[in-house]
């Protein structure tokens, strides 16, 4: 019996061990940028500074849905990347602490949350994403407008994000309501539709079918496409003449973080020249926030697309309605 | 002393004086219990029934009159539905090859290893090398020169899942064939009838306890199955786990995911108590422990032996290709585009992916122990001693089983987010969800095994003059040890594997391969998620390989059942 | 040391099917030291259960238990001192001989030296020297049933309680082992409660028999008091074979009643406590051996003879209704009967007994 007993206890002790108090010297995160982005950043930063990072993916909607729900015992300090509207609707729910990081000042304002909840480290245009053995095979050229989308060709061969999960999907929607206005976007998707092969749970879902030939095409933030394009599969990366939005990939600290010291110090450092170098050096494609970073590839050259300008807020105020009509006039 | 006085009125004595360690064993189980199932479950009834402090249907009708969900719900069903009875079809046809036909013994090996590897991987792994060959443009699809089929939906998740859980079939086929004494068949045989007739009027209606056992549990996994659904259903086959995933990960609506859950909780339910109470009361196959010699396997006739046989090697072929592709996957390049070999994906599993193998050894390492004690526990608890509310005990500790994982996720961050309990983001969190709800196969192996033990051996203890816990350790727990390693096998091989439930419990101090391999997928590496998929069937293979060597090892000890010797 | 064993109106109510059954019901009985007491029954009469309420293992519903003295009835099996035999011998299978005998030495501590010496004299006792090293599933069933036997005795219980312990033996193994358990016993001098449905294992083994049936006792005496003045039908029925031959009361003195049997007047001996009325129906029992075949006495026809080596059996169909048994000693040149002949039986007043019915 004693022997059990004794087995018993240090099991529990295994498992308690778990929930042992975080050590000091460290950085609790989650990541909405992709895996592979934030291990390279995470590891710059502690190299920089010495301090242990422990971190997990998740996407937008994930990480928001967390952050929220351990509103009162955070379990990380900060959150790395994702767009701006995914932290304005945290603002909503209180879950952001005030910062205005050392380097601010290099930051336009646009890129940052005017009341200093989150500050803007990319930008990220969205992009069509095509597949060129499709093109060649169907004698097809890259598409340049929205409507080059609807043509039948594309039947069963788009793949894009869903707008439930996805920022990717709703900055297409935001997109579409400034060129077109609300009604006559939704008359559009509707139209999209019937080309969609699948809605994909996150935002870079599609590109690697794309990629590979199973889809023909997308629309994706030009971080996920280029990354394709960047590992050698035959891809075109076009931008529609109609104009697209962009999003801000944002950084922020939690409310009642456990380690606030290290966690500003994070700030100051993706806010830094030096953080917006890294990511143009290690080809890490969001166009830097900072105005004294010099963007060496072309197809991350602001100049050769037509950005619309969105608002934050509003975006984050739109939200929820525009996916509840997605669901109902889109999809149905 | 005389003797006279206490025959009159003796006052009973409750059976806790009788056996001191009674009372706290069955206290521990209740709490941990009460805790961890029941409390759960309780707090998502409360946050699914209740809207500012009153009882409310508010979040259920909002999920019901959206058409969306309802889809979803309908689909559930439906799929599930498809998937049992394909699964059990196939997984008779297996376990008839296996049982009834005489192949090679090595076919029959190599039928039986193959089944194991949909079991011992993570869901979602088939779903990678289907949709490489079934998807759009997929390798089959080229290869058999059909264009423009849309694979995602029903049909990709129906077939996904359908390997997935074959083989939970063909085992519970398998078991029930082969105790049907092969000399039924010979007398019917003998009487006259035709190989299939034969087939018709005593093989099948005496095999079909079995049948409906496993269509109840094939309806039960696809029901609960969440990771098949999220990348291949798409967005025009909605399912309430996926549904409920999103509208919380999605939309930030934790009640309605909640009530989505509560949603796929009602048919679960259905089927936990019909497969308790209607064919858990079935008694199978009379085992007489006396079966004549073993009849040589009849010819079941030409055409029957060529389908059944042409059918297990076209689906065991089937299973190889999957696999290998999964393997190819991992070990080159880029796919599609640069096939030259690298170990390069095997580099970044075991740099980028350390921690999360590490993490899931450790949960998996801590969980099985404890779910094998529990599994003791609760079994001879629960078949041995009669107190009020064994039967519920039983009842609640499979309970957790029952619900769909992504029902006990949501119920779990709900409950265990705030204070008193405050453990999210803990080890103890996911190694609970495991313990309490994967040690189901054990504590019924428990059971099945006290069952077989004619409890003449416990009282032969106690008459010996021995304490009821000297019993339990020196003769009950010997004996039921090849159960409980059974069921640790089990419960280690779902921690290793599960997604369902823990992908709302992972933290930033626990990461698990399964959420790092679906990340992996959604996230474009797909290299990646193939070699972690590989690293991880091999870990699971390695770990099942010595508990079965261990189980083996006890069981021979303990050659011949309980008294019957 | 033997000791003395005590039922006091002992009962158990089982519940099936939320109606209450009553498995035993008011059962009393004294048992000497030393004594052998069976308990003889069909299945389901309730012998088990009293068995397994002495030994602990159900607790009665009412009604009381002592042993030497000593009420046990709450008393957990464990500390009540006794030794149980069971009708599947319920070794255990993980442990070898050596270990399965030694198990209540171990636990009541013994040293290592004389747990060998006790589990060596207790598997001679039982005639298994040297088997210690096997496991129980390499032993014959008798083997098992003696391990079983020996795993108890090396205990020197002061109670030895046997559940059908030969049941599951073949026929020529179950009568050697009957004078080889009831040779221990004397020996050891023990008071030992033996539950069968065997009345052969009964009478030759005990030295009280106890019917029951449906829970209640029926009879408790002597094996040969059992047979020749049988209180009921069913002791009558349950014990031996016999023959109950129906008939009216003519006259009755208190020990002896004059029964009018189709016609004739006969004057047998009334069962133990009897109130014959005249003209009542009463039955007479009369054994098959008693009832030989004459020129005098009933008249029938035989229906079937059996020729089994040392006797003739006839199954005769009574002239005033009736079907009846007899057996008659087969000698070389004795008449014999065949089927559809007629018959005359006989039997002596002495050795009938009358029934109320």
């Amino acid at each position: 019996m004693n022997r059990v007993r004794i087995l018993v206890a240090a099991l529990l002790m295994v498992a308690m061990a778990g929930s042992a108090a975080f050590a000091s010297g460290e950085l609790n995160a989650y990541s909405i940028m992709p895996e592979k982005y934030a291990s390279q950043v995470f590891e710059a930063f502690t190299a920089e500074t010495g301090i242990k990072v422990n971190f997990m993916r998740f996407s937008s909607g994930e990480a928001l849905a967390r952050v929220v729900a351990e509103k009162n015992n955070p379990q990380v300090d900060v959150i790395l990347g994702g767009p701006a509207d995914t932290y304005e609707a945290g603002i909503g729910e209180g879950v952001f602490e005030a910062y205005r990081p050392a380097g601010a000042d290099m930051i336009p304002e646009k890129f940052r949350s005017p009341d200093n909840y989150w500050t803007g480290i990319g930008i990220i245009p969205l992009v069509f994403l095509t597949n060129t053995n499709f093109l060649k095979e169907k004698g097809l050229e890259a598409p340049v407008s929205w409507n080059d989308l609807l043509d039948p060709a594309y039947k069963n061969g788009l793949q894009m994000a869903d707008t439930r999960t996805s920022g990717t999907a709703t900055e297409r929607i935001y997109s579409l309501v400034k060129i077109w206005g609300e009604d006559e976007a939704f008359v559009y998707q509707k139209k999209l539709h019937k080309n969609i092969q699948m809605y994909t749970k996150s935002g870079a879902g599609g590109a690697m079918p794309i990629a590979t030939g199973q889809a023909a095409s997308g629309i994706f933030y030009i971080v996920d496409a280029l990354d394709i394009q960047q590992q050698g599969y035959p891809v075109a990366l076009t931008y529609p003449v109609e104009g697209v939005s962009y999003g801000i990939e944002g950084s922020g600290i939690l409310k009642g973080a456990k380690n606030m010291e290290n966690a500003k110090k994070y700030m100051d450092w993706v806010s830094s020249k030096a953080f917006a170098q890294f990511i143009v050096d290690k080809k890490i494609n969001y166009i830097p926030t900072r105005t004294d970073v010099e963007v060496t590839n072309p197809a991350l050259d602001l100049s050769k697309m037509k950005l619309i300008e969105v608002d934050v807020a509003w975006k984050g105020e739109k939200r929820k309605e525009y996916v509840e009509r997605w669901i109902n006039e889109v999809i149905k | 002393m005389n003797s006279k006085a206490p025959l009159s009125v003796p006052e009973r004595v409750s059976p806790f004086k009788r056996d001191p360690a009674l009372l706290p064993a069955l206290a521990a189980v209740w709490v941990s219990l009460a805790v961890f199932v029941l409390y759960p479950v309780i707090r998502l009834f409360l946050v699914t029934f209740m809207a500012e402090g009153q009882l409310s249907f508010a979040n259920l009708t909002a999920a019901l009159s959206n058409w969306y969900d309802r889809q979803a719900f309908v689909n559930s069903l439906w799929l599930a539905a498809a998937v049992s009875a394909a699964g059990t079809l196939l997984g008779y046809v297996y376990a008839f090859a296996v049982t009834r036909i005489a192949l090679p013994p090595w076919v029959k090996w190599l039928l039986g290893a193959v089944t194991i590897l949909p079991l011992i991987s993570p869901p979602f792994t088939s779903s990678i090398a289907l949709t490489l060959s079934l998807g759009p443009n997929g390798i089959l699809l080229k290869l058999l020169g059909v264009g423009n089929f849309n694979f995602y939906g029903f049909w990709g998740t129906w077939l996904s899942e359908t390997l997935t859980y074959f083989p939970v079939a063909f085992m519970t086929l398998a078991a029930i064939l082969s105790a049907v004494d092969p000399n039924l068949e010979d007398a019917a045989l003998s009487l006259g009838a035709s190989p299939g007739r034969v087939f018709r009027t005593v093989t099948l209606p005496l095999s079909i306890p079995g049948i409906a056992n496993s269509v109840l549990l094939l309806f039960a996994g696809s029901l609960a199955d969440f990771a098949t659904p999220l990348v291949l259903a798409g967005h025009n086959f909605p399912v309430l786990p996926t549904q409920a995933y999103l509208q919380i990960t999605g939309l930030y609506d934790l009640r309605g995911g909640a009530a989505l859950s509560f949603l796929l909780l009602v048919p679960a339910m259905a089927v936990y108590v019909l497969q308790r109470f209607w064919v858990g009361k079935k008694s199978y196959v009379t085992i007489s422990g006396k079966s004549g010699a073993r009849s040589a396997f009849k010819s079941k006739g030409r055409l029957a032996e060529g389908l059944v046989t042409g059918v297990c090697f076209f689906v065991t072929a089937f299973i190889l290709y999957l696999y290998s592709l999964i393997l190819w996957g991992a070990m080159v390049k880029v796919w599609g585009v640069d096939n030259s070999l690298t170990l390069e994906n095997f580099r970044y599993v075991f740099t980028h992916g350390r921690k999360a193998i590490l993490d899931t050894l450790s949960v998996a390492a801590v969980a099985t122990p404890l779910g094998g004690l529990l599994a003791v526990v609760v079994g001879y608890l629960s078949q041995r001693k009669k107190f009020f509310g064994n039967r519920a005990m039983e009842f609640f500790s499979l309970l957790n089983y029952a619900l769909p994982g992504t029902v006990v996720g949501i119920a779990y961050i709900i409950a265990f987010n705030e204070k008193p309990l405050h453990i999210t983001g803990t080890m103890t969190i996911l190694v609970a969800a495991y313990m309490f709800r994967y040690s189901s196969a054990g504590i019924r192996a428990v059971i099945a095994s006290l069952h077989q033990i004619d409890p003449s051996v416990e009282e032969a203890s106690a008459s010996l003059g021995a304490s009821a816990a000297r019993t339990f350790f020196r003769v009950t727990v010997p004996l039921v040890i090849p159960a409980v390693l059974m069921g640790m096998r089990y419960l280690f091989i779902l921690s290793m594997t599960a997604i369902s439930s823990t992908i709302f419990l992972v933290s930033v101090k626990w990461n698990l391969l399964t959420t790092r391999i679906l990340e992996c997928m959604t996230e474009l590496q797909f290299a990646q998620a193939c070699a972690f998929s590989v690293v991880l069937i091999l870990l699971v293979f390695a770990a099942t390989a010595v508990m079965a060597g261990l189980t083996r090892l006890a069981a021979r000890r303990i050659s011949g059942e309980g008294g019957r010797g | 040391m033997a000791v003395a064993l005590e039922l006091s109106n002992v009962s158990k109510v089982f519940h099936k099917d939320k109606k209450p059954v009553r498995a035993v019901d008011g059962v009393s009985l004294s048992v000497s030291p030393g004594e052998m007491v069976t308990f003889l029954g069909p299945s389901g009469c309730g012998k088990t259960t009293i068995l397994r309420m002495v030994a602990g293992f159900e607790t009665p519903t009412g009604g009381a238990v002592s042993i030497d003295g000593r009420d046990v009835t709450n008393v957990p099996v464990n500390r009540r001192d006794i030794g149980f035999v069971f009708q599947n011998y319920a070794l255990f299978p993980h442990m070898s001989v050596f270990e399965n005998v030694a198990y209540g030495l171990r636990v009541k501590g013994t040293g290592e030296a004389d747990i060998r010496r006790k589990v060596g004299e207790g598997l001679e006792l039982v005639g298994l020297k040297g088997a210690d090293k096997a496991f129980p599933n390499q032993l014959s069933g008798g083997e098992q049933q003696r391990v079983a036997l020996a795993r108890v005795l090396v205990l020197e219980p002061k109670v030895l309680l046997m559940d059908e312990p030969l049941s599951n033996l073949d026929a020529k193994l179950r009568i050697h082992m009957r004078t080889e358990i009831r040779r221990i016993q004397k020996q050891l001098d023990v008071t030992c409660l033996y539950v069968t449905h065997d009345q052969g294992e009964a009478l030759t083994m005990s030295d009280r028999i106890m019917v029951m049936n449906k829970g209640k006792v029926e009879q408790i005496g002597p094996p040969r008091e059992l047979y020749s003045d049988p209180r009921s039908l069913f002791v009558a029925d349950f014990i031996g074979q016999a023959n109950i031959i129906p008939g009216s009361v003519v006259a009755f003195d208190g020990t002896n009643v004059l029964v009018s049997v189709a016609g004739v007047k006969i004057g047998v001996r009334a069962v133990k406590n009897a109130s014959f009325t005249p003209c009542a129906p009463a039955a007479l029992v009369v054994r098959p051996e008693n009832l030989m075949p004459s020129e005098e006495g009933m008249a029938g026809t035989v229906r079937t003879a059996t020729f089994l080596g040392g006797r003739m059996e006839y199954e005769v169909i009574l002239e005033g209704g009736g079907e009846v048994l007899s057996f008659d000693p087969f000698l070389p040149g004795k008449k014999t009967f065949s089927e559809g002949e007629r018959i005359r039986l006989y039997f002596d007043p002495s050795v009938a007994v009358a029934l109320e019915t």
